[in-house]
């Protein structure tokens, strides 16, 4: 049986992660957004009047909400060419609501 | 420049080896590889044949990108060094030579062959200025290099599942209203081990030389298995 | 159905807040309301199902869990998520 070797990128190397592109660090920043969401809520619902907590919570979920609502929009057949804008719209739309909501949330 | 290539065979162990090429101007990444073998080194093993980039033999990763060597120009490339490695994720055999034979094997496995409903006539053309004809024709230039097997990230963490190529294959399948036996192919790449295990990161786009974007075609294949199990043919 | 949960509970929240209510007297309000704690038993079930299923790929494809084991632990984890929604809730509404 001849052996089987098959190369895979190296995450761990630099090279490997050289020519990553917006639409995987797209896709790299909603999974560890879901995961850090899953800490985060857990900690919200033991205390939810721990104003760190709160922030991060809310962060978190603009900017998996929104890039979770690209994600669906390119499903259902936006034109892919457009998903590179639609990153930098998900993250700059997180951040103007993020910002308007903590000023006008007044603690 | 410096030329790092991966080199390996059988038995023995994997290394870069540097070899030094006079680079001249036009030059590419495959008359870098062509140069080495005559002067430096007869053994180093790569594949190509059209040199023009038609063919697309000669798909490696770059500099850590998928690229055709025939259509890289050294100069395009930024740094003093070329790093070229062999495609990831197919066996090798030797050096830059991969089996492409698992590329044709998922295409076999999602049904690439066209099955032509009963009573279509000798000729049973699509129309010029149909949705059918342009959503086909956004896909079905693929020449099968497999760079952009190279470049998907889910096709090294599950071995079922069939990749870019061969999706994007099936959805010009799927779409195509002479074709037969679309409810089993829509079947066929349902689910973890088809088309539910892309998660849209687009390397595949980002790389294919003849600006095919799988990444839509599977966008494609997901709309019709939510519309076949929406109408229960799933 | 998630982003409707979150949306309302960020607006009534932000209500309750600009209305100067403290914590005690946001207890005050919730406690005993059926439609508040029919709300947030929606909010916490939406959440525990979303995660798990977001939760899977993960598991299969950074960790290499595959299988029933796989879909067990997430079910348990399904489970625990239900659980600390619902001792959350019970506190607001108990």
């Amino acid at each position: 049986m001849p052996e089987r070797r098959i190369l895979k990128r190296q995450w761990a190397t630099s090279e490997g992660w050289r020519d990553t592109k917006l639409g995987m660090w797209a896709w790299l920043l909603q999974r560890a957004a879901a995961v850090a969401l899953i800490a985060v809520i857990v900690l919200h619902l033991r205390n939810p009047f721990l104003r760190a907590v709160q922030a991060v919570l809310l962060g978190l979920v603009l900017l998996h909400a929104l890039l979770g609502v690209r994600a669906i929009l390119l499903d259902f057949g936006l034109p892919v060419r457009w998903h590179r804008p639609l990153v930098l719209l998900a993250v700059a739309v997180g951040a103007v609501c993020f910002a308007a909501f903590w000023r006008w949330r007044w603690y | 420049m410096v030329l790092k290539v991966f080199r390996w065979a059988p038995g023995a162990r994997e290394r870069l080896q540097r070899y030094w090429v006079p680079a001249k101007d036009g030059m590419t990444v495959l008359d870098a590889l062509v140069d080495t073998q005559r002067r430096l080194d007869p053994t180093l093993a790569f594949r190509y044949a059209c040199r023009v980039g038609m063919c697309g033999s000669c798909g490696m990763v770059i500099n850590g990108r998928e690229r055709w060597a025939c259509r890289t120009l050294l100069s395009s490339l930024k740094r003093g060094t070329v790093t070229v490695r062999p495609l990831y994720h197919f066996p090798l055999i030797r050096d830059l030579v991969v089996d492409m034979a698992p590329f044709k094997d998922k295409m076999v496995e999602v049904g690439a062959a066209f099955v032509p409903i009963a009573d279509t006539g000798a000729f049973a053309p699509i129309g010029r200025d149909t949705r059918e004809r342009r959503q086909i024709d956004r896909a079905i230039e693929c020449i099968g290099c497999g760079m952009c097997v190279s470049a998907c990230t889910l096709v090294a963490h599950n071995p079922r599942f069939p990749g870019p190529a061969a999706l994007n294959r099936a959805w010009t399948l799927v779409v195509d209203s002479r074709e037969r036996n679309t409810m089993q192919r829509v079947r066929a790449i349902a689910g973890d081990a088809g088309c539910h295990a892309c998660h849209t990161h687009m390397s595949c786009t980002e790389r294919c030389p003849v600006h095919i974007s799988p990444t839509a075609s599977i966008a494609g294949l997901k709309r019709a298995v939510a519309k076949a199990a929406l109408e229960g043919k799933l | 159905m998630l982003a409707v949960c979150v949306i309302v509970h960020l607006v009534t929240i932000v209500y309750a807040v600009r209305g100067g209510l403290t914590a005690a007297e946001i207890l005050a309000r919730t406690r005993g309301s059926v439609g508040w704690l029919a709300f947030y038993s929606i909010f916490v079930l939406a959440v525990a199902i979303h995660a798990p299923i977001g939760l899977r790929p993960v598991m299969t494809e950074w960790l290499g869990w595959r299988g029933r084991s796989r879909d067990f632990f997430l079910l348990l984890f399904a489970t625990a998520l239900a659980w600390t929604g619902v001792r959350a809730i019970l506190v607001l509404f108990a």
